[in-house]
């Protein structure tokens, strides 16, 4: 939000469109790289459908689960979920969510969660950019 | 039965037992990977049995016949990848197993431990498609490769106790058949009963009709043989046209029994071989040995010898039972 907001009023409307639709497709690349979890499917579309469908259903669990450790202080239980989300969002090409998902197992397993909160919030904006470019994307539901 | 018995002309890898090494288990909490897995497995046509957690995986494990190659991941609540690959290896019991165990790939001491804790190799989440054929299919070579060798060694086991003709104990494995139930009978003192028996004029039969149409009657003779004791007699060959019965838990009447029912058996009925029927008949030595006997394995030999010798020179086709208390003599003499 802030760096946006220094940009608008650095540059001119023009430019700032542009710029941002660059920064918009630099950031879809980061939320979900489809064409390399195709291509560790073996390039199997329907597969990398279902595997879509799967995770669309199931994340919300995992996310609950994490909230309520991140929220209780459970660290185990904090790598636990993270850990799940990690494995799932790693093999869909999940580029951003999969490295907070790592980073927030890594505070599990070192029990410190000083800063679990703040990467919560991150992940759960990354995952919701990532819920929209799944959902948007061919053949899925 | 030895499952080698009938076998013979089928690639031992390829027999009904491969289907085992062809069913793979697949263990992951996660249903993103079981997904994967079975989806991938499966249309590589193996036969997957997918479970959720270690527990379950373990149960399925430890049956007789559960799948030879399993995939399975470190990360699991309750019993894990890492767990299971230990508990599967302290089993010295069965078949061997193919782990493949899962981990994440940010953790290299992961793989490390995994490896010695028994698992044959490992995939690293996020494994590719092409990635999981390859592991999966070096451990089928593997399974493949140890079913061959296993099915090997039964066939030579096999052939070393059993005579080729026939496919009864060979000479020397009823030996040691007799001499364990000799010793079992010293201990608990149920009868024992052995019987000798030899073809008449055996010589005659092959000089007269040619070696195939000896080899019917010995296989002809033996199929009496056996049809006329209990499946847990042992017959065995003990020469060329000499058969040894060892007849556990059987006491004189019955034993005398037997050998008249086998001589009979023989007799009565003429043997169709290629150069046409022949009448044969068998003649039998037979020592019954009963509590506190005093025969060993030597003498109990020397016995039955004994008593065919006296069957023979009292004209063939007949049955003697070896006088006890002589041949113990005999024996310890």
């Amino acid at each position: 939000m802030f760096v946006h907001s220094t940009f608008s009023s650095r540059l001119d409307p023009l430019e700032n469109d542009a710029l941002t639709r660059v920064a918009t497709d630099a950031l879809a690349t980061e939320v979900w790289k489809r064409d390399e979890a195709l291509d560790r499917v073996g390039g199997d579309e329907n597969l990398l459908q279902e595997l879509c469908e799967i995770f669309l259903s199931g994340y919300p669990q995992l996310m609950t689960k994490l909230r309520e450790a991140v929220m209780s202080g459970d660290s185990l239980g904090v790598q636990q979920a993270a850990h799940s989300l990690k494995g799932e969002l790693s093999y869909l090409s999940a580029m951003q969510a999969t490295s907070i998902a790592r980073a927030m197992e890594d505070m599990g397993r070192e029990g410190n969660l000083s800063s679990a909160v703040a990467s919560l919030t991150a992940l759960e904006r990354s995952m919701a950019l990532l819920h929209l470019a799944l959902d948007k994307a061919p053949g899925v539901h | 039965m030895n499952p080698t018995q009938n076998s013979e002309g089928k690639d031992p890898v390829r027999s009904e037992k491969s289907t085992l090494t062809d069913t793979v288990l697949v263990a992951d909490d996660d249903p993103i990977f079981r997904h994967v897995l079975q989806s991938c497995l499966e249309k590589w046509n193996y036969r997957v049995v997918a479970v959720e957690n270690g527990e379950d995986a373990w149960k399925i494990l430890q049956e007789p016949d559960a799948p030879h190659l399993a995939i399975l991941d470190w990360m699991m609540p309750g019993l894990d990848g890492l767990e299971l690959c230990r508990k599967l290896r302290h089993r010295k019991e069965g078949t061997y197993r193919y782990l493949l165990l899962v981990t994440a790939k940010d953790n290299i001491q992961d793989i490390v431990a995994g490896l010695e804790a028994g698992a044959d190799d490992y995939l690293t989440k996020p494994f590719d498609v092409d990635e999981l054929r390859a592991r999966v299919r070096s451990g089928t070579r593997i399974l493949q490769l140890q079913d061959a060798l296993l099915r090997a060694h039964e066939k030579l086991q096999f052939e070393a106790a059993h005579d080729g003709l026939t496919g009864i104990w060979n000479r020397r494995a009823i030996l040691d058949l007799l001499k364990r139930e000799v010793e079992r009978h010293h201990r608990n003192g149920q009868p024992l009963g052995i019987l000798m028996a030899d073809v008449d004029h055996f010589k005659r039969i092959n000089d007269t009709y040619g070696h195939p149409a000896g080899d019917t009657v010995l296989l002809e003779v033996v199929s009496r043989i056996v049809k006329s004791l209990r499946q847990y007699d042992f017959v065995g060959r003990y020469g060329g046209e000499e058969f040894l019965a060892v007849v556990p838990g059987c006491d004189a009447a019955n034993l005398m029994a037997s050998a008249e029912r086998i001589r009979a058996s023989i007799a009565t009925h003429p043997i169709d071989t290629d150069a046409g029927q022949l009448s044969i008949t068998l003649s039998l030595g037979v020592v019954s040995m009963q509590a506190n006997s005093v025969f060993d394995y030597e003498s109990v030999l020397h016995a039955a010898d004994a008593a065919l010798y006296r069957a023979k020179a009292n004209g063939r086709d007949r049955v003697e039972v070896a006088n006890s208390l002589f041949a113990a003599r005999a024996g310890l003499a």
